[in-house]
């Protein structure tokens, strides 16, 4: 190898480890970079180690979905509303991907998670317009249709949990107008 | 010392070079998808959040755990149709927040992709904005669409949106997502 070689690749060596150190000393403070720390010389008893962290396994709750209501805001339409005092569901530690809401079959509502890992619907986000039914509808008398739901959630690990269950209306008719006959 | 010439001159030349590379890797930073540079984003099953910059001056001062706007908070987005019979649903998120620090937010935008902006609240000398479901309790109506007319096959129509806060610093917020309605079946 040449002189002129040698030299320059002397010159590199250092020009590059002198970029290096200039970019190591740039870049310390903003990855976080604490001083090591001082190590205790012999004959200190070392600090035992940590324990070993539980396996935390992947979970989803049950859908927390209480007091099922079916109302008739107003007495004469037919027109009932299912509702729930509140809809809620937790997955640990993923994310909530949905939690859905069928009435008789039908979906009905689609709640989706958006980076979190509960979902909670308050009753006003969850309003229902079902028919009420008629008298004795469902085998009780004063009661009219029985309407069932059923309420499904996943997270992000695919695991599942569901409800099933049925709220009977009160009963209610569309009230029927006579119009008086007119003789010509 | 002419020995040295070409030497110093060659380290002088790769240097020149390593610099360069390292301008242009700088200048190449990610864009976020309204075309401003990218600080911190997160997907999740076609959910994208993002906080982006005007410009590259940002990415000098910006820290991760310190950021001067956070992600959007946009829980529980729910698309519902009260009325079976009607070709009629409403979407709606259970809250929207957002918070700046020092700076305050200027505002926070909701756009549904399909018809425009929705919704527009704007900041009042204030750090923090919190909108609740309640703020608009019907929701933003919508065609429930035809069963699996959004792609999946048990809903209907799908709808993108993107929720969109700025701070008085520059910096920019978003959330990028897609809801899925009941079907109507008439």
């Amino acid at each position: 190898m040449s002189l002129t070689m040698r030299n320059s690749l002397l010159i590199l060596a250092i020009a590059a480890g002198l970029l290096l150190a200039w970019g190591v000393a740039r870049a310390a403070p903003l990855l976080g970079a604490r001083p090591a720390p001082a190590v205790p010389s012999g004959g200190v008893t070392p600090t035992p180690l940590p324990e070993k962290p539980a396996v935390q396994s992947p979970d989803i709750s049950f859908i927390d979905s209480p007091s099922p209501a079916c109302v008739l805001p107003r007495a004469g339409t037919g027109v009932c509303y299912m509702t729930w005092s509140y809809l809620y569901v937790a997955a640990s530690p993923n994310y909530m991907i949905s939690m859905t809401l069928a009435i008789d079959g039908k979906m009905r509502g689609n709640y989706m998670g958006f980076f979190q890992q509960n979902i909670y619907v308050p009753s006003e986000m969850a309003w229902f317009k079902v028919a009420c039914g008629e008298n004795g509808a469902s085998g009780t008398p004063g009661m009219g249709l029985s309407h069932s739901f059923t309420v499904r959630a996943r997270d992000s690990s695919n695991l599942k949990s569901a409800n099933y269950g049925s709220v009977v209306c009160p009963a209610d008719a569309p009230r029927r107008l006579y119009m008086p006959m007119l003789r010509k | 010392m002419r020995k040295l010439l070409i030497p110093v001159l060659l380290a002088g030349l790769f240097l020149f070079a390593a610099f360069g590379a390292l301008h242009i890797a700088r200048g190449q930073a990610r864009s976020g998808q309204d075309g401003g540079v990218l600080l911190q984003a997160e997907t999740q099953e076609g959910n994208l959040r993002e906080i982006t910059a005007p410009d590259n001056a940002a990415l000098e001062s910006y820290n991760p755990d310190q950021p001067q706007i956070g992600f959007i908070d946009s829980p529980t987005v729910a698309c519902v149709q009260p009325d079976p019979a009607k070709n009629e649903c409403f979407i709606n998120w259970y809250y929207l927040s957002v918070s700046a620090d020092p700076s305050y937010i200027i505002s926070m935008t909701v756009r549904l992709n399909d018809f425009g902006y929705v919704a527009n609240y704007s900041g009042f000398f204030q750090q923090s904005m919190y909108v609740p479901y309640n703020m608009n309790p019907l929701g933003y109506k919508v065609a429930c669409g035809a069963l699996g007319s959004g792609g999946k096959p048990q809903l209907g129509m799908g709808y993108g949106f993107t929720i969109r806060a700025r701070a008085s610093d520059g910096l920019s917020s978003a959330n990028f997502g897609t809801v899925h309605c009941p079907a109507y079946t008439p």
